[in-house]
């Protein structure tokens, strides 16, 4: 079996794993402290984030020490560092447990990011929601000023990390990074047209690096073990750990923190497998914006960057959405749809009309009152959407809905053609009611 | 005016929220300060709005741009108590329309409504990020609920209820 929480989730058994004490105990703030007395080259911290193979976890993957050498240390304007823990993307529950069991390891990662970039000002910014989580990385917060650590002169070295812990309102989008940027200047979360990056203009016009709760938090025990260490723990090409949320029909749901590369097969195994007398059926690997894949796809898949893609679908956020052969998969896409057409921003034509017609075919499909050639058009609408919006939100309606229906063909179909009667139902009498049924929690039995 | 709504208390509040930002950025505050106002008023109105706008010094219509964005404002009357239920995919998997229909039944009210005694709102909400807790309820946009169940529901909703006025 992998070992787990080695990484993000390192020590959060302790009852008190939040507090300054606890973190100090396992070796909370050594990194921090180090690079404060040591003064420690900026490039070479950043050369070790690289060799890490760390990449951001918050759904792009993209190389966190690249990111991080694209701000010029050596602006004169004041540079800015945002922590994005507005964890929406459905499917995706790990970043909670980070924020309100290890909060000061989080804390540490941003003062060491912000200490390369030469930000004296950082953001966290969680959302709306996670007000529990916020007191706590306040107290968090509180408790490392009145330490000395962060702050104004951490330690007396005359460097500069002031941290602040931000609260959104409820949208989905703010998670894309430049929506946040405009979200933290009081503003509609709407994205911004790149370039200019973040990197060379952020909040307020200066240089900001943004990046996801599980990646900063992952710095300090990088730091700590070594960029050899951490990559060791993964495959080649996805150095270290990630945290997999495996949710939907399991017997164990939960938050796994293990190294990359872990089989599925494992991982599954890990969440008690397959709800007791069903068999799986499909797969989301990443949050819901990924792509679905059957289940034959994923018999011998391993969790990381390479493998997923090469079966078709990406690693995203690490939600993990698991369903069983009694799930119709035209009603589980409605479902999804719903809640993009919910969240689309507004601000791009394509996605704005398109999430609306998306949802509506499929409302349609589901109570029978769908066109002929419904199917196509869902497709064409779907597709129309991919490559023609400013932000990846486009990509997150296109992705699900074109890879369900080539995947699941016949049930589109059959749906369209039998007014609104599930493919599903036809093969297993009361599929509705098991896939989307409120079962007992003891057992989570859906026979 | 501004200072009947936005009164001492509510001000200081506000004010941590500016000082968490640069100077000359009091618009960033905009939406804690409105959550906060939402969080003794229960609801947003116009004068609400105005009345941010007039204590950040902002154009009014970049108040109502961030009010009318964000899911968490609420523009019309509402109970003392919100309850969201998350029918994100992970929990309509785990059988969140049952949930929402036996809040219906228990509090005799359609989702989106208020009970008739004006302590509870039901409403859906979009992922709560409580996926492996599923179904998830969100109370006051601040306390959740995970894996709940009939039994849970009923011991979740009882101090709602009882609480004194």
């Amino acid at each position: 079996m992998s070992q787990l929480n080695q990484v993000c989730y390192r020590g959060i058994e302790r009852e008190d794993s939040y507090t300054l004490a606890a973190y100090q105990a396992i070796g909370g703030y050594s990194a921090w402290r180090k690079i404060l007395e040591e003064k420690t080259d900026r490039n070479q911290i950043i050369e070790v984030i690289k060799a890490s193979g760390l990449k951001g976890r918050g759904g792009a993957g993209f190389s966190t020490g690249l990111k991080w050498s694209f701000v010029d240390k050596n602006n004169p304007k004041q540079k800015f560092l945002v922590c994005n823990s507005d964890e929406g993307e459905p499917g995706t529950c790990k970043d909670t447990l980070i924020l309100s069991k290890n909060p000061h390891q989080l804390l540490e990662g941003m003062a060491i990011c912000a200490y390369v970039m030469g930000a004296t000002k950082a953001y966290n910014y969680m959302r709306g929601e996670f007000f529990l989580q916020y007191q706590r990385c306040e107290q968090a917060l509180n408790d490392a000023i009145s330490a000395g650590l962060l702050g104004k002169n951490c330690l007396g070295t005359g460097v500069d990390v002031e941290i602040f812990n931000i609260l959104g309102a409820g949208s989905y989008i703010v998670g894309e990074e430049t929506a946040m940027l405009e979200s933290l200047e009081g503003k509609r979360a709407q994205p911004r047209y790149k370039p200019p990056f973040p990197a060379v203009s952020g909040l307020y016009g200066m240089p900001t690096i943004i990046n996801n709760t599980e990646t900063l938090a992952s710095v300090p025990v990088i730091l700590e073990k070594g960029a050899e260490w951490f990559a060791q723990l993964g495959t080649k090409g996805s150095g270290g750990t990630k945290i997999f949320c495996v949710s939907g029909h399991v017997n164990q749901p939960g938050v796994f923190e293990v190294p990359m590369g872990i089989a599925f097969s494992e991982l599954l195994e890990m969440a008690g497998g397959v709800r007791k007398g069903r068999k799986l059926k499909a797969v989301i690997p990443g949050g819901t914006s990924m792509r679905i894949l059957s289940a034959n796809k994923t018999l011998s898949m391993r969790m990381d960057y390479e493998d997923i893609a090469k079966m078709g679908s990406a690693l995203g956020s690490g939600g993990v959405i698991i369903m069983d052969d009694s799930t119709c998969m035209v009603q589980a896409l409605c479902h999804m749809m719903r809640f993009y057409e919910e969240e689309s921003c507004g601000q791009c034509t394509p996605c704005r009309e398109g999430s609306g017609w998306v949802y509506k075919i499929l409302k349609d499909m589901v109570s029978g009152k769908a066109r002929p050639d419904a199917v196509e058009q869902l497709y064409t609408v779907a597709k129309k959407i991919e490559g023609r919006t400013i932000c990846a939100f486009g990509e997150a309606i296109s992705w699900p809905v074109t890879s369900f229906i080539d995947t699941f063909r016949e049930e589109f179909d059959y749906i369209v053609a039998n007014q609104g009667k599930s493919w599903v139902e036809s093969q297993v009498a009361g599929a509705h009611a098991r896939a989307f049924g409120w079962h007992a929690k003891d057992n989570r039995d859906a026979s | 005016m501004s200072s009947q709504i936005i009164h001492e208390r509510l001000a200081s509040a506000i004010d941590q929220w500016v000082n968490k930002f640069p100077k000359g950025e009091q618009k960033s505050a905009t939406l804690m300060a409105l959550r906060l106002v939402q969080e003794e008023y229960r609801w947003l109105e116009q004068p609400h709005l105005d009345a941010v706008a007039e204590y950040l010094k902002l154009p009014k219509i970049d108040v109502y741009e961030v009010a009318s964005f964000y899911s968490m404002y609420q523009h019309q009357p509402v109970g003392k108590h919100l309850v969201k239920v998350c029918t994100s995919l992970s929990c309509c998997l785990n059988g969140a329309y049952g949930v929402v229909e036996y809040l219906e039944g228990k509090l005799n009210i359609q989702c989106g409504q208020t009970t008739k005694d004006g302590r509870i709102t039901l409403q859906e909400t979009e992922c709560l990020a409580a996926c492996a807790g599923a179904p998830a309820i969100c109370v006051d946009d601040k306390f959740y609920h995970e894996n709940v169940t009939a039994q849970t529901i009923e011991k979740m909703i009882r101090p709602l209820i009882e609480e004194g006025a």
